[in-house]
């Protein structure tokens, strides 16, 4: 029953299109951890430990709430790693599934419903806009908001849609 | 090929326009041609948004790719996040038939196609390429000063697909910031990422990056920072201030690449918008430049 439970979550992982494969190589020697700046100042963060209970199957260690979201991607674990595991794609992938269980920091949401609005991030501001004329910039392109929101139709559940109001 | 589309991304053009001003004014100085892609969105963002879903970052990425092939001219970032994201996603789908053709389906909802024909450069590539020592050639003011050099992360990792320097030891900025006269310093905690990807998840928890940071840097002797992407900037410039508030003096101004190019090209303060910056340029300028 549980040795099931490992190799289906190592499975589920393994499908996973960027490095998902790679989880498998890790030897647990901490040159991840070693490299890691979130490691240095987030105590509780610590990717050889989330990629062990990775390769344990414990999907609920892996999960847990907020802490694979300290990982900024900045890959230099996936640099480090002597047997190429991907290990910040791993945690990329950590994320979606966090997601899927309504784990998601506050400001990510925001940030992802702004896309869905806008297409992007960020907004025009009267002030910027006053600064882009004092530099004689033209406005910024525009964006066919419909594009994207077609392009990602899929995908509005998933990216915090049930918190629209 | 030295015409491109220039992708702004969000944080340059809807906060930092000064960045945009000076690397559209560098570009043009240099002869570089480039036209602005319409109807990009966000690239999107290679942590929040691919943290979320990588197949719906995947699908904008390559959506953004197909507009720009469209146009048929490489692109050129200015934004790190920017590249790392346009430019993995290139490689992902390009690697994986499988993934390209899904990603390709829902791209004709939208008469898009994505083909991977076109190539992702950050503008600091893009100079580099003009060369340091045609750079060296045009300056009018060169500038004596002791510079910090900071790479961050999405510019050199992952190096197997982004192939922009040495991911250990890199040299091209410090090599371009070297052509415009100043000395580059080998500082402690060089390779440290800003941190700036904190800031969705818990603001406090970046200031230790930018206080190690800009420690390490007074301490070498550094008159101002360098830097090549608009998060980092953010951090450096604006994190100042914040830190400032609460106890920590640090006084040093921080330029994005192009806007030290720009003032050593013989642009002025004013053109280049540097009076924006929230970590005053001003008394570092005096004593160098003026």
């Amino acid at each position: 029953m549980k040795l099931q439970s490992i190799s289906s979550f190592r499975h589920r992982v393994s499908c996973f299109p960027e490095g998902g494969v790679s989880l498998k190589y890790c030897m647990q020697c901490s040159l991840c951890s070693s490299k890691c700046p979130v490691a240095r100042v987030v105590e509780s963060f610590n990717p050889r430990r989330i990629v062990c209970d990775a390769l344990l199957g414990l999907e609920d260690e892996v999960v847990f709430k907020d802490g694979v979201w300290f990982c900024l991607s900045c890959h230099s674990c996936l640099e480090a790693c002597p047997m190429n595991v991907k290990v910040s794609y791993l945690i990329t992938f950590f994320k979606n599934l966090a997601v899927e269980r309504g784990d998601v920091p506050e400001g990510v949401v925001e940030e992802v419903k702004q896309i869905f609005k806008t297409g992007r991030t960020l907004s025009l501001s009267s002030a910027v806009e006053k600064r882009r004329a004092s530099l004689s910039l033209p406005p910024p392109p525009s964006v066919n908001v419909d594009e994207v929101r077609a392009l990602l139709k899929e995908f509005v559940n998933v990216l915090g849609g049930e918190r629209e109001g | 090929m030295n015409d491109y589309s220039l992708f702004l991304g969000c944080l340059i053009p809807f906060r930092l326009p000064f960045i945009e001003a000076s690397s559209r004014m560098v570009l043009e100085a240099l002869g570089i041609q480039y036209e602005p892609l319409e109807g990009a969105s966000c690239c999107p963002d290679p942590i929040g948004v691919q943290g979320v879903s990588f197949k719906a970052w995947l699908y904008l990425a390559a959506r953004n790719l197909a507009l720009a092939e469209e146009e048929g001219k490489d692109i050129l970032t200015l934004c790190s996040g920017c590249f790392e994201t346009l430019k993995t996603a290139r490689e992902i789908l390009l690697r994986d038939p499988a993934l390209m053709e899904e990603v390709n389906e829902a791209l004709k909802r939208i008469d898009r196609e994505f083909r991977g024909d076109i190539d992702v450069l950050h503008i600091v590539e893009a100079l580099y390429r003009v060369g340091p020592r045609r750079i060296e050639s045009l300056i009018a003011n060169p500038l004596e000063a002791n510079v910090a050099v900071h790479y961050g992360c999405h510019l050199l990792r992952p190096s197997e697909v982004l192939g922009f320097d040495d991911p250990e030891n890199p040299r091209k900025l410090d090599v371009l910031v070297e052509a415009l006269g100043p000395k580059s310093l080998n500082y402690n905690y060089k390779d440290l990422c800003c941190g700036a990807a904190m800031n969705n998840i818990d603001r406090a928890k970046s200031y230790p990056y930018i206080k190690l940071k800009l420690e390490s840097a007074t301490k070498a002797g550094a008159d101002c920072m360098v830097v090549a992407c608009p998060f980092c900037f953010m951090q450096y410039d604006f994190g100042q201030l914040e830190l400032k508030r609460k106890g920590y003096g640090f006084a040093l101004p921080v330029f994005y690449y192009t806007e030290m190019l720009g003032l050593a090209l013989g642009f002025t303060y004013k053109e280049l918008g540097l009076a924006f910056h929230r970590t005053s340029v001003r008394p570092f300028l005096e004593e160098k430049l003026f």
